[in-house]
């Protein structure tokens, strides 16, 4: 299976600081490691939860789990990094949905949104985007809704497919 | 400012996991909201890295490569701490 997975700068994985191999070696989860354990990756749909320094294409091998954010394989490996990844890009189209949602519900609440998304990175800009989405509609499935609308965005923007 | 975050935990609730996270006892589902929360908050992310430190200092510290104050010292503080409980 074709998925995607967001690393910290250098290829490293950001919650246990592994250093994946760039040479397309497979890297296998320990044997006998609890549920979860495994390694974890994105499909499209899932890629805002999760945003990072670097995007990569990778494929999964074995018996895929899927969760309701990401997926997860007993092996991987990384094929090639999405090198059309713009953080700067991104974060400006969270910041226009986020000036649309302002002017949807002009608020005190959404403008400290907009006032806070025009400083923040493109991790924290995902992230109140969809704060905000919700503060405008009133409804909580609209975290999710900016989520995909994202993830959407980035498909589009990136080229991206699953295979 | 404090944002309404539906379902999200709070660096309050991620500050109570760490130790938790770090042992690998986290349940999957909360482990995941608890590294989606380190996507977008670096006091947290911060917080975990100096909690790695600190276990990995302390787990170099052996009762043989303290000075006999050191020791001395530690000994007399646990005694207080002990005696105000």
């Amino acid at each position: 299976m074709i998925a995607f997975k967001w690393l910290a700068k250098g290829a490293v994985a950001p919650f246990t600081g592994f250093v994946w191999p760039t040479d397309g070696s497979w890297v296998s989860a320990p044997a006998g490691a609890p549920a979860g354990s495994g390694v974890h990756a994105c499909r499209i749909s899932q890629l805002a939860w999760w945003i990072g320094d670097e995007l990569w294409r990778v494929e999964l091998a074995g018996d895929v789990i899927e969760h309701a954010t990401q997926v997860e394989a007993p092996r991987a490996r990384l094929l090639e990094q999405v090198t059309a990844w713009d953080p700067l890009a991104f974060k400006q189209a969270c910041v226009a949905r986020t000036e649309s949602l302002a002017a949807e519900a002009p608020t005190p609440e959404l403008a400290d949104y907009l006032a806070l998304i025009r400083t923040a990175d493109a991790p924290i800009a995902s992230f109140v985007d969809a704060v905000a989405a919700v503060a405008a509609r009133g409804a909580r499935s609209a975290f999710e809704d900016e989520r995909a609308w994202q993830a959407r965005w980035l498909a589009r923007a990136l080229d991206l497919r699953e295979g | 400012m404090s944002m309404r975050v539906p379902d999200q935990p709070t660096c309050r609730e991620i500050v109570e996991l760490v130790t938790d996270y770090l042992e690998g006892q986290l349940p999957v589902g909360e482990r995941t909201l608890f590294e989606q929360h380190l996507v977008y908050c670096d006091w947290c992310r911060v917080y975990l890295e100096q909690m790695r430190q600190t276990i990995r200092m302390a787990g170099e510290v052996s009762e043989e490569s303290l000075s006999p104050e050191t020791r001395e010292e530690l000994v007399r503080l646990f005694r207080g701490w002990k005696g105000k409980k």
